[in-house]
């Protein structure tokens, strides 16, 4: 995954240096997986990259502060977070860990109020770690109770939200809509 | 019971409900190779990594098991009954449609031409795929001079098209992701 992500993030031209810093805070984004994770074929293993994935080739984000955004922020599992300190000391200041904390999770009773005043990196990186997290969900039995729930605020939020922000991201949000109503 | 019985060693088979062709005749033509369209998949199944990929592939052997005894018997003779064999697996077309949206649910957006390879289990269903497509023509030529139910045909379609969309599935779920062509 590693490489792949290198090598998207290569594609788009970033430099050297914001590859390698891409690479540093992807192993940072692992290490939580790496500990808890006990099979590497749970669907949640690879998500920060494969969020960065969606960044690099769906969106073709070329900053890399919203790229490394995305492999930091972890909307559904808090074990999976690297801890507050880990990130001030990767990123060397609070500012990514205050954009961080900006973006609001699933359920957020203010989810939507939240979502519309984020900056324009803030929402993308938001919206690719969340459609991450949805396009695996038919792989989540242990949370299927959450599943029909989920696709409501999806559709009444998430969405719509897509809509407003980016194309390709709110055609991928309205295929997985369609598609995962199917399942509940 | 001995598997050996040399009744074919002048070159000639014993189609099912009767009758004798040369080993060559399209019909022969037509279920070996979904017979071997069969092995590349029981191979596919061990060198694939994801459980649900694994345990779809396996019912697909069944179907294709079925597939092939039905190829294996000719349309019946003046006078004769053609003989029963079991139900084709109609139902799965529909099955391997809702399989492949629900992957491209989960799969990045396709930006490229794809070559074979990446994980292991990924090269082997892109194998699979390319004998599944000749499966495919060697049934249309049987149906040129001979009767094909058209289900055979649209099945070995559909299954061609899955394979394809697997490989890219294993892929993605090994973290590796889609190997795409470059244009020189």
């Amino acid at each position: 995954m590693v490489a792949s992500v290198g090598k998207a993030a290569r594609s788009v031209g970033l430099p050297a240096v914001d590859v390698e810093a891409v690479d540093r805070v992807h192993d940072l984004a692992m290490q939580p997986r790496v500990e808890l994770l006990a099979d590497d074929h749970h669907p949640a293993y690879l998500h920060p990259g494969r969020t960065a994935l969606i960044l690099l080739q769906d969106v073709g984000a070329v900053d890399v502060s919203v790229v490394i955004l995305g492999l930091l922020h972890e909307s559904t599992d808090s074990k999976l977070r690297p801890t507050a300190t880990q990130i001030a000391d990767a990123l060397g200041g609070e500012a990514s860990l205050n954009a961080l904390t900006a973006i609001p999770k699933p359920g957020d009773e203010r989810l939507v109020e939240r979502l519309v005043v984020l900056g324009p990196g803030s929402a993308l990186a938001a919206l690719a770690e969340r459609l991450d997290h949805l396009r695996h969900l038919h792989m989540r039995p242990d949370l299927i109770d959450t599943w029909a729930d989920t696709h409501a605020e999806v559709t009444a939020a998430w969405l719509p939200f897509a809509e407003r922000t980016h194309r390709k991201l709110a055609v991928r949000y309205a295929h997985w809509s369609r598609t995962f109503v199917k399942r509940i | 019971m001995k598997i050996y019985t040399r009744t074919g060693d002048d070159g000639g088979t014993a189609l099912f409900g009767g009758g004798r062709v040369r080993k060559d005749h399209a019909r022969v033509e037509a279920y070996g190779t979904v017979d071997e369209l069969n092995a590349a998949i029981g191979w596919a199944v061990c060198q694939v990594s994801d459980e649900v990929i694994r345990d779809r592939l396996q019912l697909l052997q069944h179907d294709l098991f079925t597939l092939g005894s039905d190829l294996a018997t000719p349309p019946a003779r003046e006078g004769r009954v053609r003989p029963e064999t079991p139900l084709l697996p109609v139902a799965r077309v529909a099955e391997m449609e809702a399989w492949m949206d629900e992957a491209d649910m989960e799969l990045p957006e396709l930006r490229a031409f794809v070559l074979p390879g990446g994980a292991t289990g990924a090269a082997a269903l892109h194998v699979a795929r390319t004998v599944c497509r000749r499966a495919e023509r060697r049934v249309v030529t049987l149906a040129g001079s001979d009767v094909v139910r058209a289900e055979v045909v649209t099945y070995l379609n559909r299954l061609s098209d899955l394979l394809f969309t697997l490989g890219r599935l294993e892929n993605h779920r090994a973290g590796c992701g889609d190997v795409e062509w470059e244009k020189p």
